[in-house]
């Protein structure tokens, strides 16, 4: 029993290893138009409503329902790209270092809390879908999440608007 | 105490090594930034010279044992040292810790240090008497610690999409092939005893070492990009600003969980 809990602890560490080495490669590895092509299409639009929803409250907060605040981030599909993207947006936002390096730094700084907000949403919201108690939660969490990820794409379209005005184009097409 | 060619061999191939990576690291003034990793480096060259001269004048069985077992103390404590090292220079790229990066770390880290304990004290000793049964147990316990402690830095590294400069890179890449070698190699020690195999595994281990301290002198040796600085100003703005988030983020935890 012990070798085989010893085994598994060991091959789990490996593995981990390997997924650690081939994510540091892949974030040292900035070519800007590979990051670019990796980025995954949202239904921005859709996602823009939920996410001012929870952003900028109007008069009617109960507008949307469960349903419908689903539909619009495009479902577990929509949830998935989310957290693929977000990843790419911190290293997107690093990339500028090279013309503006302060801002920048600040600015992938703050795009990088976002993108753990964002994590932190859908990480609750997975767990909350695991119980049936729990699933009233799920609203708030997507709106939690679209919020994170909308603040993300603004502060990087920004950010190349001000020091980029060659790439930004192609950025805010592919966001 | 007699010793095979092939063992000599490989003694003095590692004091080689090693002496080599300790002169790339001060005069290419790497010590500046890994400092540790220096001191670890260093540590291991005098550590082969006492032991060469324990060996050659035949010291008694009971001095060479207290010194190789206080020698494998210093050891692991700078192996801890290294590792938080990689952390500190990871998770504090403009010199104040990104948020979340050290709580990742630590609780990652403390788990880590849990199984390592558990799994060591649960382990079935090959020796009879209890002093060397409970140093097994260290030695099973060093091996895992130093795996679980990079995983755990690493983890809360690549988790946050922070990037590794050159040096780093190079340093966890070595690390990482020479702590999954130590990890087995001592659970095969541990669950089959000196008997089976045991110096073949400890050749295994001693050839890894060997030729992961020859890449980290190439590493090294090479230079690596130029670091630009933050100015004062901006490090003092980043630094209220991960405060500011912490604060934000502590108090939404809170009012989570009512």
């Amino acid at each position: 029993m012990w070798i085989l809990t010893f085994l598994g602890f060991g091959m789990a560490c490996t593995v981990w290893v390997l997924f650690i080495q081939t994510r540091a490669r892949k974030l040292r590895s900035g070519n800007w138009d590979d990051l670019v092509a990796q980025i995954q299409p949202m239904h921005m639009r859709g996602l823009e409503i939920v996410a001012l929803d929870h952003l900028n409250p109007g008069r009617d907060q109960l507008k949307l329902e469960p349903a419908e605040i689903w539909a619009l981030v495009g479902g577990t599909e929509g949830l998935r790209r989310m957290e693929v993207n977000a990843d790419l947006m911190v290293s997107l936002a690093a990339y500028v270092r090279r013309w503006n390096y302060e801002e920048a730094v600040i600015v992938a700084e703050r795009i990088r809390h976002d993108a753990v907000q964002l994590k932190q949403a859908l990480r609750k919201l997975r767990r909350a879908s695991l119980s049936a108690s729990n699933q009233i939660k799920a609203p708030f969490y997507i709106h939690q999440a679209a919020a994170a990820y909308y603040l993300m794409t603004k502060r990087l379209i920004n950010l190349y608007k001000a020091n980029q005005y060659m790439l930004y184009p192609r950025l805010a097409e592919v966001l | 105490m007699q010793l095979t060619l092939l063992a000599r061999l490989l003694w003095a191939t590692t004091f080689c090594a090693q002496a080599a990576l300790l002169l790339v690291l001060l005069m290419r003034e790497r010590w500046r930034v890994f400092r540790f990793f220096t001191a670890w480096i260093a540590f291991q060259v005098v550590d082969n010279i006492v032991f060469f001269y324990l060996v050659y004048n035949h010291s008694t069985a009971g001095l060479y044992k207290t010194i190789y077992w206080s020698a494998e103390v210093i050891d692991l404590a700078l192996q801890v040292c290294v590792v938080l090292e990689m952390a500190r220079i990871v998770l504090k790229p403009t010199g104040t810790w990104v948020r979340d990066a050290l709580k990742n770390f630590l609780l990652l880290g403390l788990a880590g240090v849990l199984i390592a304990a558990v799994l060591s004290y649960v382990a079935k000793p090959h020796s009879a008497n209890s002093l060397n049964a409970w140093i097994e147990r260290g030695s099973l316990f060093s091996a895992m610690l130093s795996l679980e402690l990079f995983v755990a830095m690493g983890a809360a590294s690549t988790n946050l999409g922070l990037v590794w400069r050159n040096h780093v890179m190079g340093l966890a890449v070595g690390w990482s092939v020479w702590a999954i070698v130590d990890f087995f190699v001592e659970g095969a020690y541990s669950y089959l005893g000196p008997n089976w195999h045991g110096i073949d595994l400890d050749q295994v281990r001693i050839i890894s070492l060997q030729l992961v301290t020859i890449y980290w002198a190439i590493i090294f040796w090479l230079p690596e990009p130029e670091e630009r600085i933050l100015s004062p100003e901006m490090r003092r703005y980043l630094a209220a600003l991960h405060q500011d988030v912490q604060l934000n983020a502590s108090r939404t935890g809170s009012l989570n969980h009512r």
